[in-house]
């Protein structure tokens, strides 16, 4: 692995090269592009930052997820379209890693295709050993021995839908696992093209919660399956409160998925794939609209990002800072991340290979002084 | 039928890290179909990346025996000769 140092004159910001630098480092920002992971660095002032990488030169990375539950472990899902996906962790914050033998992978018999790992989620804090894994084609996966060993999750993977599940141009890929953070059996994934799942006995079986999000394709046997969620997102403290948005919009349900809202107030276009929410703040979320499924690049090659402080009741762009014409990348669903920290930090990553971050919950932007490839997923995680 | 003869196995940079950092290995094998199966048995990590979930070589992984493509071979049972080698390439592609 090459570390790369930075020139602080390119953009004033200080990076550094020292190995490590842990002890100040509080803020851990990953970043999964097409061809390999890179790791960002920073103390709680986000003013410094380190940049490390490519972990996994070459490869594709999609998710990255940290797990605290135990000794600290990051996850990542790595894939290539000749040699296909797999799971990787490391132990010590990416020195070293190990590819996981006995990951995600569907039986011969069910005739589906493992294609890529979508997304990585620790299970409740009471059972430390447990893990899920999203998937394309669209599955769930878990692990009951900290990822060593996994197996599909048969009532999610043969849904009795399943023969009306279709890919969008994404894929057919189940790219969120949400755990209602107060009654651990309880969850919610999305599968994009498909909609969203709800399961109240710990994946047992699982029940299409679509009630009020737009449908893709009418006249289906089931005709709640087919809503193309692009992201999907639980404020943690109000658990029946949902956030998602949507290939045909931005959507609220504040009944743990049985119906869904339009709340879309002071957006340029329904059209976008990230969402976030602040952790700290159930009713500030931030999204990424892009001018439609047909164009899908950022309105008018000006880049912003909506923020709303209300629940979705209003929105406003946030601009300062961003370029606010000739850009013409787009934001993918797991491209944007927060922080957590106050002011909250947030981060985004394009197609094109840039990465912009705010220090103040989107007020102002700044954008780093690299060019990476593709970038896929943007993660941020706090350490102690 | 032959005894067994050692082949070298030449993997790409992207697969090294699943054979304990190595650019090739060394197996013992009588037949390529003795072969696959001694080097996943030797690398199993080898196994998930060139071969799919039915067993089949994965659509884009190219295994040279020696100068010929596996993939035109009658059989995987005849026997092999001393000094042989396989090679893992990817296709390529495209511009």
């Amino acid at each position: 692995m090459v570390r790369i140092c930075c020139d602080p004159q390119v953009s004033g910001l200080a990076f550094n090269s020292t190995k490590g630098g842990n002890e100040m480092s509080r803020v851990l920002l990953t970043v999964g592009t097409r061809k390999g992971a890179f790791f960002l660095w920073s103390d709680e002032s986000r003013e410094n930052w380190r940049l490390e990488g490519p972990h996994f030169k070459g490869w594709d990375v999609g998710p990255i997820q940290m797990d605290r539950r135990g000794d600290t472990a990051i996850w990542a899902g790595v894939s290539h379209f000749v040699y296909g996906a797999h799971l990787q962790t490391s132990k010590d914050l990416g020195e070293t890693w190990k590819q996981i033998e006995h990951g995600p992978r569907y039986e011969d018999s069910s005739g589906h295709k493992l294609n890529r790992i979508w997304c990585i989620e620790p299970g409740p804090p009471e059972e430390p050993d447990l893990l899920y894994a999203g998937v394309d084609e669209a599955g769930l996966f878990v692990s009951s021995d900290q990822g060593e060993h996994w197996r599909g999750v048969d009532g999610l993977n043969d849904h009795p839908t399943r023969g009306e599940w279709s890919p969008g141009l994404g894929g057919l890929c189940l790219h969120r696992i949400l755990i209602d953070q107060k009654n651990p059996n309880r969850m919610w994934v999305a599968i994009s093209a498909v909609g969203v799942f709800r399961s109240e006995n710990k994946g047992a079986s699982w029940q299409a919660c679509n009630q009020g999000a737009p449908i893709v394709a009418k006249g289906k046997e089931f005709e709640h399956i087919g809503s193309c969620v692009h992201s999907l997102v639980q404020a943690g403290n109000v658990p029946d409160l949902l956030y998602q948005q949507n290939h045909q919009g931005v959507l609220r349900s504040t009944d743990g998925a049985n119906s869904w809202q339009r709340i879309e107030t002071g957006l340029p276009a329904r059209f976008g794939f990230p969402m976030e929410l602040d952790p700290n703040d159930s009713n500030t979320l931030y999204t990424i609209p892009l001018e439609s499924d047909e164009y899908r690049l950022p309105i008018e090659g000006k880049l912003a990002v909506f923020r709303s402080r209300d629940a979705g009741e209003s929105w406003h762009a946030m601009t300062t800072g961003l370029p606010q014409g000739g850009f013409y990348s787009g934001v993918l669903r797991h491209s944007l991340a927060v922080d957590g920290l106050g002011p909250c930090g947030i981060y985004f990553g394009t197609t094109g290979g840039q990465l912009f971050y705010s220090r103040d919950g989107g007020e102002d932007w700044q954008s780093m002084p690299f060019t990476l490839p593709r970038i896929q997923s943007v993660s941020a995680f706090l350490l102690a | 039928m032959s005894g067994p003869v050692t082949v070298t196995v030449q993997l790409p940079s992207l697969l090294r890290s699943s054979a304990g950092g190595l650019s090739e290995v060394r197996v013992e094998a009588s037949t390529l179909e003795n072969l696959l199966e001694s080097l996943f048995a030797s690398y199993p990590l080898l196994r998930r990346h060139l071969v799919d979930e039915k067993g089949n070589l994965r659509p884009h992984v190219n295994l040279f025996l020696d100068d010929a493509d596996v993939r035109w071979l009658d059989d995987w049972r005849e026997p092999l000769e001393a000094g042989t080698s396989l090679t893992v390439l990817q296709a390529v592609s495209g511009g």
